[in-house]
């Protein structure tokens, strides 16, 4: 059984100002990025997976990859996971494990896969979270996540 | 009886028996709030005396959950149906039913008046008004106003999926042309601090989600979305309201259907998951500030692909005629969907045959499930085998999942146990609800209105978000997709100018359909009965003006109201349909659907926040020929400009007086005689070829709605306020900012103005200006007077910013 994180980022997105992701602008300057990341766990080999990961869940025009585990981006203040609550109906989720399902390679299988949405929030003053947990989570249907610049999960 | 010999065992997972027949009234109340059935203790003593003495055993969970559904505020409109005694506008009465008394009966009579016209209300998922000799339209709208304060994406999501179902399953299956979405939000400049709720989202955080969920699914299903309108008012921070619309189109012989003994009941389309469940209680209640936590499961979630594959199934076999009857799976999923088609001549229903998103779902859970994108339908067994051939190449899941009989009984298996058995003959309809009412108008204040700066008046009026341009919004939406919308929500020579009613092109049909709606909730504030006629008025008005044929004209009725256990706010709900009944029946308009959403409150830290009555009126229209398509935007120098109907000096409800802190000022009335008057001859000057455009004055006032026309900035334009036909006295800030009803402003050519005078006499019209050649800007005059300039495009620039910041 092995075990992959990915991380995609549209290749052709840029920085955006905070205020398209907040009901009411903040004082500071502060900017942000998305990604989408990929828990998933296989049987099968490590480049089985990779192959999976690049066939079904990157664009290979629109997108870039890592693999590495650690966060695709730097410099930023923290960014904010989050992703359905288990038992709440994720339509992507849903599609990728129909479309594994449906697949003809017998050797690679997925066993689990978890989706969550990424946002690095970036700005040269300090900034809370709170804000954007606020405004971005909605507890009726959203488990998330916040982790700070130094890799400690803060909320 | 066969439920006696088929008593769950203990053992049995799939469903139970609940007792209740030795229970006392407070815990049968007791049982129904942890069950969360919202049935009143009046209902379940009903359901206790039915089952105690005519089923003469317990019920199961299965069968209380489907009574609950059936009950529901949502699925009954028991309010709509209740014994009402009022106190109102014409003093102590009883209303046996505001549904019977204001809307059936209207449109009865109408009905008998106009044979012919109406070919199904009421009764169908949505009403049905004669096109021409072989097509029917239809148009059916919906609220999904609790899911989308939950979740406003998904809510909206599946709210249009909703009702795009109910137009498939109209008749035996009618196509979606057209959607249209109606939001009412909190201002999204509201501060976050004024929010007095956890977990409520913010105003912004709702109109983002919601627009976008509507987006995504009408975009991705080949629906253009062409019409909507957005009111913002602070009472609905916490109770946002999201209706939506579908209007569809069906070939005449096509509309009726019925059930018989013998036919395969086949579920098409999504699988049967817990998203959604209870979602028909959920929304006959209020929220507070656990909804969030609580009620996600209660939210839908949509998969539009899904349903357009299973809309292309149901439409090809109507068209090859594999149905015999059809509905959707909307609130209470299989169970209302089952009870439509099986409760009078019965059948049976097998749980363990629905295809399951995930396993180990209990037999109420499948039963009960909301789960989006099905269909259920009855057809002949030597049908079954076209049918599998066309699921196959829509790629929609077809499976048979019942059949019917003659036994009058419904009865749902699961693995062979019988868990719910159903005698409609001997259930009675739930129990009437006794309600009392009460409302007056305050008493009414004069104010004596200085002029000041109007020109800064009216850029402030036009900045309001009341008026401002809603393109950031509309531009979500795909409004050209299948190729028909022929007058668009924005259009004008820049097409960015609002418009009207719009109009769609019926593939098969020289004559077109169009779609015009009104909502006026800053009126009822102060009057619900000015607010219910206006709002006929306005929505047909707009359709007039797009180019409809007045006497080809229906109406739906959508109602949204706080809390009706509220005798003042019920007062104004009966008020409303007073005036909605008397505008229909003046017009000839029949209601052909409606829908109605009721608690929408919230508990908030410092109380109760009811929305205001909101009662919003759409309508459909036959536009006899292209040629009479009418837009609303100036299209030529040198043409005249006409005002059609009287402007008086009632302020009430306008933006400017709300703008302006005037309060309980006088809502104007509707004189609907002359205002019909006025709109036959309008039509008849569009059938020969005089207007060039056209466009309704509404909320604004005039100098809102000739900035408005001026937005194609095809020259300057100026007005005489002078000229206006008024009543009584009128000063110059009423002329510019008064919402008189009945009005229309006109574009005409001068070589046509003589002609025009003609077919318009005996109305109440004057001509009030020209469109100018070598300037660009609005000039208002009075008399002599110079009373405000303003240049066009530094007006438009505001109106067009209004939301862009937000959204």
């Amino acid at each position: 059984m092995g075990f992959l994180t990915v991380e995609v980022v549209g290749k052709f997105e840029s920085e955006q100002d905070t205020s398209k992701l907040l009901y009411a602008p903040l004082e500071q300057t502060a900017a942000f990025r998305k990604s989408r990341v990929y828990q998933i766990k296989y049987d099968g080999t490590e480049d089985q997976a990779s192959s999976f990961v690049l066939r079904s869940l990157v664009d290979q025009y629109a997108d870039e990859v890592s693999f590495s585990g650690a966060p695709y981006f730097k410099n930023f203040k923290f960014f904010i996971d989050y992703g359905m609550k288990p038992g709440a109906l994720d339509l992507e989720r849903e599609a990728i494990v129909s479309s594994q399902k449906d697949s003809n390679a017998s050797e690679f299988k997925l066993l689990s896969l978890e989706l969550s949405q990424r946002i690095y929030i970036f700005s040269d003053t300090e900034i809370g979270s709170e804000l954007f947990v606020r405004d971005v989570c909605n507890p009726a249907i959203h488990v998330w996540s916040v982790t700070d610049a130094d890799g400690r999960k803060v909320a | 009886m066969l439920m006696e010999e088929k008593l769950p065992n203990s053992e049995s997972k799939s469903f139970c028996e609940i007792p209740i027949r030795d229970l006392n009234p407070d815990e049968l109340f007791a049982l129904s709030e942890s069950m969360k059935l919202s049935l009143s203790m009046e209902d379940m003593i009903e359901v206790q005396v039915y089952y105690a003495s005519a089923m003469r055993r317990e019920p199961t969970d299965v069968e209380l959950e489907c009574i609950a559904q059936t009950w529901s505020e949502h699925c009954k409109h028991r309010i709509f149906g209740a014994r009402i005694e009022h106190v109102g506008s014409d003093g102590e009465e009883v209303i046996d039913s505001l549904f019977k008394t204001y809307i059936k009966s209207v449109t009865e009579r109408i009905m008998d008046k106009k044979p012919g016209f109406v070919l199904g209300c009421f009764i169908d998922n949505a009403g049905f008004i004669k096109l021409d000799d072989n097509q029917a339209i239809c148009l059916k709208l919906e609220t999904h106003n609790h899911p989308s304060a939950i979740e406003p994406y998904a809510g909206a999501n599946t709210g249009l999926g909703g009702v795009i179902r109910d137009i498939l399953g109209a008749g035996k299956g009618a196509k979606p042309v057209a959607s249209c979405d109606i939001f009412c939000f909190g201002p999204p400049d509201t501060k976050a601090s004024d929010i007095n709720a956890d977990d409520v989202i913010h105003p912004l955080g709702i109109m983002r989600g919601v627009v976008r969920g509507v987006r995504d699914y009408g975009n991705r299903m080949g629906i253009p979305t062409i019409c909507g309108a957005i009111q913002f008012d602070s009472s609905y921070v916490y109770n946002p309201l999201v209706f939506c619309g579908t209007a569809g189109t069906i070939p005449i012989s096509d509309i009726d259907k019925e059930m018989s003994p013998g036919l395969k009941v086949i579920a098409v389309g999504g699988r049967t998951g817990r998203d959604g469940l209870k979602g028909a209680t959920f929304s006959s209640m209020a929220l507070d500030t656990d909804s969030h936590e609580e009620d996600q499961q209660a939210v839908q979630i949509g998969n539009p692909i899904e349903e357009k594959k299973a809309a292309d199934f149901v439409i090809e076999a109507r068209k090859k005629n594999l149905i015999e009857f059809i509905t959707d799976c909307g609130a209470g999923g299989f169970s209302s969907a089952a009870g439509e088609m099986l409760s009078e001549v019965g059948g049976n229903l097998y749980l363990e045959r629905a295809p399951l998103k995930e396993p180990g779902m209990t037999s109420w859970e499948i039963f009960l499930s909301e789960s989006q994108e099905r269909m259920v339908l009855a057809v002949r067994d030597e049908s079954m085998e076209a049918l599998k051939e066309l699921s196959e190449i829509y790629e929609t899941e077809l499976t048979e999942i019942g059949d019917s009989d003659d036994s009058g009984i419904l009865k749902v298996w699961h693995d062979n146990e019988l868990v719910c058995e159903l005698d409609n003959s001997r259930l009675h309809d739930a129990p009437t609800r006794r309600l009392n009412s009460s409302f007056s108008v305050d008493e009414v204040k004069k104010y004596e209105l200085s002029e000041g700066d109007l020109a800064a008046d009216l850029e402030t009026v036009i900045s309001d978000f009341a008026i401002g341009s809603r393109e950031p919004i509309i531009r979500e939406y795909d409004h050209e997709v299948q190729g028909n919308t022929v007058l668009k929500p924005l259009a004008g020579r820049m097409g960015d100018a609002p418009q009207d009613a719009s109009v769609v092109r019926i593939d098969g049909s020289d004559h077109l359909m169009s779609i015009g709606l009104s909502l006026l909730p800053e009126w009822g504030k102060t009057n619900p009965l000015a607010m219910g006629k206006a709002t006929v008025d306005e929505c047909f008005r707009s359709l007039v003006a797009s180019g409809a044929n007045p006497e080809k004209i229906a109406l739906l009725d959508n109602f949204c109201v706080g809390n009706p256990e509220d005798s003042t706010e019920l007062g104004m709900l009966v008020e409303t349909c007073k005036g909605i009944a008397e505008g229909a029946e003046s017009y000839s308009a029949p209601f052909v659907s409606g829908k109605d959403s009721f608690y929408n409150y919230f508990e908030t830290d410092d109380g109760p926040v009811s929305i205001p009555t909101t009662c919003l009126i759409s309508g459909m229209g036959v536009v006899d020929s292209a040629s009479h398509v009418t837009g609303a935007s100036i299209r030529r120098e040198g043409s005249m400009i006409l005002i059609l109907g009287t402007t008086d000096a009632s302020m009430g409800g306008s933006v400017y007086a709300r703008i302006k802190g005037l309060t309980n000022c006088a809502v104007p009335d509707t004189d609907f005689n002359k205002a019909l008057r006025g709109y036959i001859a309008f039509h008849r000057a569009v059938t020969e070829g005089l207007i060039l455009s056209a466009h309704d004055i509404s909320e604004g006032g005039l100098g809102v709605a000739i900035a408005e026309m001026a937005f194609s900035q095809v020259g300057g334009v100026s007005v005489d306020l002078e000229a206006l036909p008024t009543i009584g006295e009128v000063g110059r800030v009423e002329r510019l900012f008064s919402e008189s009803p009945s009005r229309i402003l006109i574009e005409c050519d001068p070589q046509d103005l003589d002609r025009l005078k003609m077919v318009l006499e005996g109305t109440d019209f004057s001509v009030i200006g020209k469109v100018t050649a070598g300037n660009q800007s609005l000039l208002i005059t009075s008399g002599v007077e110079n009373v405000l300039e303003l240049e066009i495009a530094t007006l438009k620039e505001k109106w067009k910013n209004v939301l862009t910041p937000y959204y």
